[in-house]
């Protein structure tokens, strides 16, 4: 008699993967903590985050927005101009170091050298270089609403009760004079100027990655002591690597990794879970269902299952299709059907494929 | 004889007395600006018929002089283009700024609408044009000018405070009200540029230095503009209509 022998059906795989479908499958056991629909829930990180904010809104949980616009915006227009695609108008984070520079720069505990990138008449923000179409139309415009936002991203932290972040990747570009992280290579998409004296690239270890969200969690405690914090790692593979080695291996570095970090500090730290949405969907017994023909892009079926799982587990929402909530999204209208609404729903706006177009 | 036929939401009333009166006669032009106001358009400017296709609205459809050979009309829009004070009149929770250069930021702390958003949104509002401008074009207008609609004064009149704050509003700064003229009239160049039509910005000599509406030609009202405005656009637009012609 070994100690396996009591354990539960679903520390083995053959009693818990074998012979059921995708769909059967449930690799989350228990939540540390229970969300409802009095919290303020804020999302942050790469493109995949994006789904938690739909769905959780979609379901009528307290979606926290600190940075929004007007109601006569039609929500579509809002969403190309970044509104309401996070908490605040800070695009996707794709790393952790990104992660904890935002918060320094909203706290005025860190300052970067950069500052305005411009092509003609048009100026850009380095650290959302793809928050609205064609940047800003005036330089002051653009640090005014910089300041705006950060003033918005301080008080996200300040008065979250959950805050639900995706970790997206390991590489990144930084600059070289004093180690800002950028969400883009400078030069993407037209956007800024690649200068291999100012920019290098940076691909961050797993232990730098966990050590910088165990600042991010020791920072966000400080101001903010009894948010709960979910961390999850995206399963999107990358979508360029610049290691010199294939993008498969560098996607499996990237999101090993981030697995660990997250499992480093969701073990270590009270209050901080991890909800494996990865697992879900690149498991063995899922994968050949969960992606497009691209082998990247997640199926709508796989968000759904996803996030079904998470508000199981989280938000005690039991039901057999998200997607019946969805149709109550502001956008559902201008849909057509659920086809076409899932597949709005699962295009994520990702800066990351900003990097791809300008190959194509 | 050339007619100038225009229609216009509620700032085309200056333009329309400024037409009526006695001493307002443009050389070679006969005005004519029969239907006012966007409560005349039941449904809108353009709707659709029973196909799903676009029509003029027929209450203005039917007002439209037919073009022939003697006849050849020129449209006066003063449609649309109002869209500052949809967005401007009342103070928001949270209150707004636009950041429109040269003009200084708002002091207080407020949410920062980007411009270009400003500017697309005034777009959306303003999509009906380029449905009528289309169909107009199709019905033989070929020359279609948009007028613009008069900026903000300066300060606002004491009928606009007590209309804002009867409806429990707090007024905001006029210069706010500018900026957002300012995204309009971008968004209506814009609009104008892609379907080949003349756009007629506000007189330069209505103007303010810093581009607000001369106070004495606004009307007690605070957002329309007198009938010496009118004939000072209308000239400006007949002016502009030569020049297309010639």
């Amino acid at each position: 008699m070994t100690p396996y022998g009591k354990l539960p059906h679903y520390h083995w795989w053959r009693r818990s993967v074998v012979g059921k479908h995708w769909a059967e499958v449930d690799p989350v056991i228990s939540a540390p903590f229970q969300l409802n629909r009095k919290q303020k829930i804020a999302t942050a990180g790469s493109c995949f985050a994006q789904h938690i904010a739909q769905h959780l809104r979609a379901q009528g949980f307290g979606y926290f927005v600190s940075e929004s616009v007007d109601d006569i915006v039609p929500s579509e227009l809002a969403r190309r101009f970044g509104y309401g695609v996070f908490s605040a108008r800070y695009g996707n984070i794709y790393t952790v170091r990104q992660l904890t520079q935002l918060f320094g720069r909203a706290f005025g505990t860190f300052s970067s050298v950069e500052d305005v990138w411009t092509d003609g008449n048009r100026f850009y923000d380095p650290f959302r270089p793809f928050i609205q179409p064609a940047g800003f139309s005036s330089a002051q415009e653009l640090v005014a609403d910089r300041e705006s936002h950060l003033a918005a991203v301080k008080e996200l932290f300040e008065k979250a009760d959950v805050f639900v972040f995706t970790l997206g990747l390991t590489e990144c570009w930084e600059c070289r004079a004093d180690g800002t992280v950028l969400p883009s290579c400078p030069g993407t998409s037209g956007v800024g100027t690649y200068d291999p004296d100012k920019y290098a690239f940076r691909n961050f270890s797993a232990f730098e990655v966990t050590d910088d969200l165990r600042k991010f969690v020791s920072d966000l405690r400080k101001i903010n002591p009894e948010v709960l914090i979910i961390l999850t790692v995206s399963p999107v593979p990358l979508i360029a690597t610049m290691e010199n080695r294939s993008v498969i291996v560098s996607t499996c570095y990237s999101k090993a990794a981030l697995r660990v970090a997250a499992e480093e500090v969701s073990k270590s730290e009270k209050n901080v879970a991890y909800f494996p949405s990865f697992e879900i969907v690149t498991s063995n017994f899922s994968v050949s269902e969960m992606f497009e023909g691209d082998f990247r892009e997640v199926r709508p079926e796989g968000v759904e299952h996803v996030m079904k799982l998470f508000l199981r587990h989280y938000c005690s929402v039991d039901s057999k299709s998200t997607s019946e909530h969805l149709r109550i999204l502001p956008d559902s209208d201008e849909t057509g059907g659920r086809g076409s609404l899932s597949a709005t729903l699962v295009r994520a706006i990702c800066d990351e494929e900003q990097l791809e177009a300008q190959i194509a | 004889m050339p007619i100038i036929w225009g229609t216009g939401h509620s700032h085309a009333w200056a333009l329309n007395r400024a037409a009526m009166s006695p001493g307002f006669a443009p050389q070679g032009f006969s005005v004519r600006l029969p239907v006012l106001g966007s409560k005349s358009f039941p449904g809108g400017v353009v709707l659709s018929d029973e196909r799903g296709q676009p029509i003029i609205n027929p209450v203005l459809d039917r007002a439209l002089p037919k073009p022939d050979d003697d006849n050849v009309p020129v449209f006066f829009s003063a449609l649309f283009g109002n869209g500052h004070f949809g967005l401007c009149l009342a103070e928001q929770a949270p209150s707004i700024d636009i950041i429109v250069p040269p003009y200084p930021k708002l002091p207080e702390r407020r949410r920062i609408v980007p411009r270009d958003l400003a500017v697309e949104l005034f777009k959306k509002n303003d999509m009906q044009l380029s449905v009528l401008f289309t169909l107009l074009r199709a019905k033989g207008y070929s020359t279609i000018v948009q007028i613009a609609a008069p900026p903000p004064p300066e300060e606002h009149s004491s009928q606009f405070l007590e209309f804002v704050r009867s409806k429990g509003g707090m007024p905001v700064p006029p210069l706010l009200t500018l900026k957002a003229y300012i995204c309009q009239e971008i968004a209506l160049r814009e609009l104008c540029q892609s379907l080949g039509a003349v756009y007629c910005p506000a007189p330069e000599r209505a103007l303010t230095s810093t581009g607000f509406l001369r106070q004495e030609l606004s009307s007690p009202d605070g957002i329309h503009a007198t009938t010496e405005y009118g004939s000072m656009a209308l000239t400006q637009a007949i002016s502009l209509c030569n020049r297309k012609e010639a």
